[in-house]
Parts: structure tokens; C-alpha cells; sequence
């Protein structure tokens, strides 16, 4: 009987000393914050066949980084940069040239990537890990990472609650849902 | 049906007035010169080829698109967010045909949400509301059903109830019977009169089945980028008529008693 309970009693003892490391705690709490806003957040994405966005704009991040590396200004700033331009060009090649999303994302996925390497091969020094920026790394999580994920997170939770019923509407029926609200359509920012 | 001269005799509320409207896509025409007038009580059909401007024309009664030239009045002022709440509008089927987690009640009340406004959550009172209507169009035993597993016709009434949730004076009504078999269509324009006649509930609709739109509108107009007629069905198209709207390219087919010279496009299908 003991003897059983002894394996179990070395995981907890483990798991307390890995909860004890400061990097973990960050690692962990910024994980199970981003699990709540990304799963509403997924919701409408997947409503709306917007799947493949995330990687798109994840990776067309990655030209923002190279840039923000060879100008030497942060490449948090210029990947938020990069992927806020891509997700609207994306929603504005995809209304105006009736393509469909993916093949909008598709479009741009590589671009945003392929202008990442013509910067980094422009950049003369190369011990920046761009690559760490690219896939990231959840240790590397910082208190100051934590605030920026409540606060967004927060507010994009917040929002989600607030306007449900809106965004559920405009994902199911775009046309129906904004014939009350024209000022909308004519926006670039809730395109499908 | 009641006679329509009639009806419009007595009322004469314009609801819908186009004067020499001109829209163009990328530079090429869409619609020219149209003049389009549509009363109260009225079951208003526009025919016309795919490609003819029969949606463009939807959308600039609903404000989607503004015209180049012309002027568009809806209930006798400027289309702003008013007149667009007093309309009930349903695109083509295909928008909103796929498999969505929602309910058939769901789908309802999503037409009561400008009522509900921002930040509030549809209450009971609102289910209510929705379950009536859904009860109008015979559709209340489906309401916990799941919108996706409905057949053609089904979701169409729902769509219906939905459009009416706004209590519209004016359903505007983009290819109704896509996908509808012709019984379930039969249903479906037998409720539009239904609606009609006890609401006082007028209807522009949009299709390119000659057949369904002679037999079931009061007045129709042909359009193929222009207006080619604008007149009661009764007297039916004449093959001059018929060529303009939908070329040369024309089979004749004897539709019914009521409409013996009516046309059918080798592009319905397209």
C-alpha cells in the first residue's frame, strides 16, 4: 500500500519544485489565460472559415521581427505591425477580388515570410535568434509579458461577452446582419 | 390573389421609388436608367438573366450600394437606418445554408436583435416573441432543431419568420426559391401571400424562373442591366420583350393557362 502510494507522492513533490521556478509560474499562468481567450476567440474564427488565418498572420509576423531587427527597433512593435496590415489585406484582397480567404492568406502568408528572409540577408549582423521569434518559447515568458496577455486578454473577453449576439449574427449571416448598420459594410475591418 | 389595380388604386403608398438610377462595377454598367416603382400591398417580381443586375438592384433598394446617378427613396424618404429596420431582406440560400451550430430559434432571433440592442442577451420575453413567429410560418415543433438538418424548403421559412421578426412593411427577396423543390415553393409563395393579405406585408422579390415569378407576383419587371417592362404579368411578355432580356438564345415552353407565352433561358443553370 505504501509502496504505491510512494510514485505518487515523488510527481507532486516535483511538480511543487517546478511550480516553484519563477519561468515556470510565467509559463503556466500565460498559458492557461491565452486557452481562454484563444478558445472564444476560435469560435468565431472557425465559423467564419477563417482556420488557416492564425498561421497566416502568425507567420507573417516573422517578416515584422526581420524588420524590426534591421531597422534596430523592437520587433515586438513591427511583428504587430506586420500582422495587423496582413489580416486587413488579407480581409480586403478577399472582398475586392472575390477570392476566397484561404487563397487570400495563402497569398500573403509567404510574402510577409519571404520579405522576413530579404531583411534578415539585409541585416549585417546575425545573432538575433529570429527563429526563436518565429516558433517562440513559453519559458521565455516575462511578468511584463503576463500584464500585456491579462490586459488584451481581458478586453477581448470582455468585448466577446458584450457583443455576442453581434458577432454571432454578422459570422452566420454578413449580409442579413448588416443591412441595419450600412456604415459597417462599407468598413474594411469585418470583412469574411 | 386580390386584384391588384385595384389595391393600388385605393392606397397607392409608394414604398420603393427608383428614378434613372445608374450603378457600374469596375467600370462597366450594371444597371441604367432604371425607373422602378413599387406600391404597398403588392407582390413585386423582377426576372431577368444571371448577371443582369437583378441583386445589384436588391442592394441599392437596401443601401448596400449607392448608385452613380439617380436618386432611391424607400417609404417615401431617403434609405437611412429607419427605413432599412422597416425592411425584412433574405440574401440567396447559399449565404447561410451550411452546417452552423445554431438552432432554429437561434436563427429567429437573430432578426430580433436590433430590437434587443448592443449588450443585451435575448430573455424569454424574446423567445416568445420568436416562438410565434416561427409558429406563422409553421415551423414552431422544429424550433430546438438544429438550423443545419432542415430541408431547403424549411430553412426558407424560416428565413422568412426571421425577415419578419423585424415587422417589415417590405420583405425584399433575393432568389427565393433556390433550392426548393416545387411543392415546398408552392408553400413558400402561398405564405408570402398569406403575409400579404392579413399583414399588409409587400414583397419585392428577385428570380430568374420566369414561371414562378408570372405566377405568383402581382406586377412584374424585366431586367437585363435595363428595365425592358413593368407592367401586371396578366398580359405576359411579348417575344420582343422576352429577346432583349434573355437574348437570342430562347426556348418557348408552355408554362400554364395564365401565362402560355412565357420564355425560359437556356442560362438557368449557369
Amino acid at each position: 500500500m505504501i509502496q504505491n502510494v510512494q510514485p505518487v507522492i515523488t510527481v507532486i513533490k516535483t511538480m511543487i519544485d517546478i511550480l516553484s521556478l519563477q519561468f515556470m509560474q510565467n509559463a503556466f499562468l500565460a498559458g492557461i489565460m491565452l486557452s481562454f481567450v484563444l478558445a472564444v476567440v476560435s469560435f468565431f474564427v472557425v465559423l467564419r472559415r477563417l482556420s488557416f488565418i492564425g498561421v497566416g498572420v502568425a507567420h507573417s509576423a516573422f517578416g515584422g521581427v526581420a524588420l524590426g531587427a534591421l531597422l534596430g527597433i523592437s520587433p515586438t512593435l513591427t511583428a504587430i505591425g506586420f500582422a495587423v496590415v496582413v489580416s486587413n489585406a488579407i480581409g480586403y484582397i478577399g472582398k475586392e477580388d472575390h477570392l476566397s480567404t484561404d487563397t487570400a492568406i495563402g497569398i500573403f502568408f509567404p510574402l510577409a515570410m519571404a520579405l522576413g528572409v530579404i531583411f534578415i540577408g539585409m541585416s549585417d549582423q546575425y545573432n538575433v535568434d529570429l527563429f526563436g521569434y518565429l516558433f517562440g518559447n513559453i519559458l521565455a515568458i516575462t511578468r511584463q509579458d503576463l500584464i500585456v496577455i491579462a490586459v488584451f486578454g481581458g478586453l477581448v473577453l470582455l468585448s466577446t461577452v458584450l457583443l455576442f449576439k453581434e458577432l454571432l449574427f454578422v459570422a452566420y449571416d454578413r449580409e442579413v446582419a448588416l443591412v441595419p448598420h450600412c456604415w459597417l459594410s462599407q468598413g474594411r475591418l469585418l470583412h469574411k | 390573389m386580390k386584384d391588384p389595380s385595384a389595391e393600388i388604386e385605393n392606397k397607392k403608398e409608394l414604398l420603393v421609388d427608383l428614378h434613372d438610377v445608374w450603378v457600374a462595377y469596375d467600370g462597366k454598367w450594371v444597371l441604367k436608367s432604371v425607373y422602378l416603382n413599387c406600391y404597398a400591398g403588392e407582390i413585386f417580381g423582377i426576372v431577368g438573366p444571371n448577371g443582369g443586375g437583378k441583386t445589384t438592384l436588391l442592394n441599392v433598394i437596401l443601401g448596400l450600394v449607392h448608385p452613380k446617378k439617380g436618386s432611391v427613396r424607400l417609404f417615401g424618404r431617403k434609405p437611412g437606418k429607419r427605413s432599412r429596420l422597416e425592411l425584412g431582406y433574405l440574401p440567396q440560400i447559399s449565404h447561410a445554408d451550411r452546417s452552423f451550430p445554431v438552432t432554429v430559434l437561434d436563427v429567429v432571433l437573430m432578426g430580433l436583435y436590433n430590437r434587443i440592442g448592443f449588450f443585451h442577451r435575448p430573455g424569454p420575453k424574446n423567445k416568445k416573441t420568436g416562438m410565434e413567429l416561427l409558429d406563422q410560418v409553421n415551423m414552431a415543433d422544429h424550433a430546438r432543431r438544429p438550423f443545419a438538418v432542415l430541408s431547403g424548403g424549411q430553412k426558407q421559412r424560416v428565413n422568412i419568420a426571421r425577415a419578419l421578426a423585424s415587422k417589415p412593411k417590405l420583405l425584399v427577396l433575393d432568389e427565393p426559391s433556390t433550392g426548393i423543390d416545387s411543392v415546398a415553393q408552392e408553400d413558400f409563395y402561398e405564405l408570402l401571400a398569406k403575409f400579404r393579405n392579413e399583414q399588409d406585408i409587400s414583397v419585392i422579390m428577385v428570380s430568374h424562373d420566369i414561371g414562378v415569378i408570372t405566377s405568383h407576383a402581382d406586377r412584374v419587371a424585366c431586367l437585363n442591366v435595363q428595365l425592358h417592362y413593368h407592367d401586371e404579368p396578366d398580359s405576359c411578355f411579348s417575344p420582343q420583350v422576352a429577346r432583349e432580356v434573355f437574348g437570342e438564345d430562347l426556348k418557348v415552353i408552355v408554362h400554364d393557362s395564365k401565362c402560355a407565352t412565357c420564355y425560359h433561358s437556356h442560362k438557368d443553370h449557369d
